[in-house]
């Protein structure tokens, strides 16, 4: 009798179970298919899967999550894949460059991937599917010069997903308390920085800008050289930035390292600048406006209502905020296997206007209209200034990251001062001339 | 066992390592001597012994492959020292607390490196424990430099390998006889003479052993100085891998990378080949 007992208590239960799992599958079948219906694409005939491969931060992660609820279409698979920046494009290089099939179907790029990938031929042309699905997603929407620094040999490579640029950071309740006004010039900066240096006591550093790596210190020459009056390389990809302007830069560059920041300050990386702004080691930054959103989160800031936003200074009295134009694009690599035309569309409903509204609150979208959205935060106006009136995006050419890669090389020395600024200017063209010889960019 | 037996009974692994191992290495060889990057990776164009005669000459060659050697010089008797002395304390202690206090001196072994390394420096940068420290002493910010950052790799190197020499010389302890140690107390040796006449003489095949793992590991160690240096060039950090990784993946000539690969590997060589010879010997000796 107790036997059957038993077995009738588990039949009940095991029962109850796969009605309840047989409940949640309709649940989430209903919701998976009302979900696919949110998106404009055509469910693939067999399964088909889609792999991106990108690096993080907030508004990519963003993205990759909006990629992802493309798995709700029938048969579609969407993997996404955020490295740190470094081993994601090396990733890519190595998957390219041997010509074979490309495991990824949707690669992420900057400027400088753009230019290196787009004229090493490793990415498919876009014109074609952007004249027939441009209205149904408002590409015009999408401003031209973000479309030129996807454009190589003028053919569109990338979509625009999202833009960067640099803005002052800074804490209003210390500026108040020393009389100081808003800087906008390097030269005020200089100013600032000594008065709060002076008699602020609450702060390590008062001021810093990125200048910790190689790297650092070639994104913020870009933006004095350009200010000057320079650029790196010329129409025929020959050296132009050993010039009068990029001795200026450099020196210039040398004096607010001096003067401004110090050892300890020039030692900040972007998170120390980060971090030291949200726990008041630091009064002001020019930093990237990506971090913005950082500033305003009381979970991560002590000072989210101190905390104020402005234009990158100017490193002239009149020429353009000390600013670059940065993008980063989805691309499709050439050798991809996968329908082209499924992957675009995939890419256009994970940034189309909807989207791009909420990616607001994560960093600056493309799209114009969403720049204007009730989830854009209190930086957006300072970050948009600083892109209109910054020194632009850096010139399409193959020769851009040569020239890159010598100027990271050398200019921190400057900052030591193991070279002055005509020696590492001199010893970055020797190399640059070097390679874009090699590489047959110039004869 | 006869010469076709083992032969056929070793085809497997040594496949393997042809696979592996040695068909990579010809290709860097091959790759060495041709210009190539990542745009002409399909059609190498051939440059003869130009790769190595830049790379020889190239003064920051020089410098990583000093300061490569310097890596090895300081940090591998560091390692041994302090691996061989808490092997012999931990060796003392008889409780359960052995097996805790193993698994707490196995810890920065198991940390992934990258990780290990990002938790270490961060201590160092704004708001971290050590930088707090070194304020309070020193009444001054702690700053990233050549010196303080070379010598940061240095210590975060003798933290992270010295768990492999402990775990080493600590297995071997466990092979010695007590009988050996007993005698020498009879005889009247103290406990120093007890070291250097019975039990470092028991562990110096392990000791060897130890000695050549931790000088490869150590002159090939890079994802610890990626994390410490990000590639800036004024700390002056660079190693062989570091310049390696430079040249192919920064400057993109990976043929002057692999050209970089195979002087490395042969300076390796240049370490391991008279033990190899030597241990080829004692097995012959033996056979």
């Amino acid at each position: 009798m107790k036997k059957t007992i038993l077995l009738v208590l588990i039949l009940a239960v095991l029962f109850g179970m796969s009605a309840f799992a047989g409940g949640q599958q309709e649940a989430g079948g209903e919701a998976a298919a009302e979900a696919a219906a949110e998106f404009d694409i055509e469910a693939p005939e067999k399964v088909t899967s889609i792999d991106m491969i990108g690096w993080a931060f907030p508004i990519t992660e963003y993205y990759a999550d909006e990629l992802k609820k493309m798995n709700a279409v029938e048969n579609l698979e969407v993997n996404t894949q955020l490295l740190d920046s470094a081993s994601a494009q090396e990733q890519v290089r190595l998957a390219l460059s041997g010509g074979k099939e490309s495991p990824y179907a949707i690669v992420h790029a900057s400027n400088s991937q753009m230019n290196e990938w787009g004229f090493n031929g490793w990415l498919m042309t876009l014109d074609d599917l952007i004249e027939k699905y441009g209205d149904e997603y408002d590409l015009d929407d999408i401003p031209e010069n973000m479309w030129d620094a996807a454009t190589i040999n003028g053919k569109v490579m990338g979509i625009p997903i999202t833009s960067n640029t640099f803005q002052l950071i800074y804490r209003e309740d210390l500026f108040e308390k020393h009389g100081i006004e808003v800087p906008e010039t390097y030269e005020e900066v200089i100013s600032a920085a000594q008065k709060l240096d002076e008699n602020e006591s609450s702060i390590d550093v008062a001021f810093t800008m990125n200048l910790h790596a190689g790297w650092a210190w070639e994104i913020e020459f870009l933006h004095f050289i350009r200010a000057f009056g320079g650029n790196y390389i010329n129409d025929d990809n020959t050296c132009a930035f050993n010039s009068e302007a990029g001795v200026k830069a450099l020196n210039m560059l040398k004096d607010i390292s001096d003067r401004a920041m110090g050892q300890v300050g020039m030692s900040y990386s972007i998170d120390d600048s980060e971090i030291g702004l949200q726990t008041g080691r630091l009064a002001f930054a020019n930093i990237w406006a990506s971090r913005a959103s950082g500033m305003l989160d009381p979970d991560k800031s002590n000072y989210p209502d101190e905390l104020k936003f402005a234009p990158s200074p100017r490193p002239t009295k009149n020429g353009p905020r000390g600013a670059s134009t940065y993008n980063d694009f989805y691309c499709i690599p050439k050798t991809s296997q996968v329908d082209k035309e499924l992957i675009f569309k995939v890419i256009m409903e994970a940034v189309d206007l909807e989207s791009q509204e909420r990616a607001a609150g994560y960093g600056i979208p493309t799209r114009k209209k969403a720049v204007e959205s009730e989830y854009a935060d209190v930086y957006m106006p300072a970050a948009m200034e600083s892109l209109a009136e910054g020194v632009g995006a850096y010139k399409v050419s193959p020769a851009n990251p040569i020239a890159r890669t010598a100027l990271g090389e050398y200019l921190p020395l400057v900052g030591t001062g193991e070279l002055s600024a005509k020696e590492a200017l001199k010893k970055a063209e020797e190399k640059f001339n070097e390679e874009a010889k090699a590489q047959g960019f110039i004869d | 066992m006869n010469r076709k037996t083992f032969y056929r009974f070793t085809a497997p692994s040594n496949l393997l390592m042809l696979t592996l191992m040695v068909f990579p290495i010809v290709v860097a060889v091959f790759m060495s001597f041709h210009f190539v990057t990542f745009r002409n990776i399909g059609s190498p164009e051939f440059n003869g012994v130009q790769n190595y005669i830049y790379i020889l000459s190239d003064p920051k060659f020089w410098q990583a492959f000093r300061f490569s050697i310097l890596i090895v010089i300081v940090t591998v008797p560091f390692q041994l020292v302090i691996g061989f002395i808490v092997a012999l304390l931990l060796d003392q202690v008889q409780t359960r607390l052995r097996g805790i206090l193993l698994a707490g001196f196995l810890l920065p072994f198991i940390v992934v490196p990258v990780v290990g390394t990002m938790m270490y420096k961060q201590l160092f940068q704004v708001g971290g424990l050590y930088a707090w420290f070194f304020e309070l002493i020193f009444n001054q910010s702690f700053v990233f430099n050549s010196t303080s950052v070379r010598t940061l790799i240095l210590f975060q190197l003798i933290w992270y390998a010295t768990p492999y020499p402990l775990v080493v010389f600590f297995a071997g302890l466990q092979t010695l006889p007590e009988t050996h140690l007993e005698a020498a107390e009879v005889d009247g040796a103290s406990k120093f003479q007890q070291v250097f006449y019975v039990i470092l003489p028991h562990l110096r095949p392990l000791l060897l052993m130890a000695t050549m793992i931790l000088i490869m590991d150590m002159y090939r160690m890079f994802d610890t100085i990626l994390v410490m240096t990000e590639q800036n060039p004024i700390y002056h950090a660079e190693n062989l891998m570091m310049y390696n990784f430079r040249i192919g993946m920064q400057v993109q000539r990976l043929g002057r990378a692999n050209a970089t690969a195979v002087i490395t590997i042969l300076c390796v060589l240049v370490v391991l080949i008279p033990w190899l010879r030597k241990t080829y010997l004692q097995v012959m000796e033996k056979e």
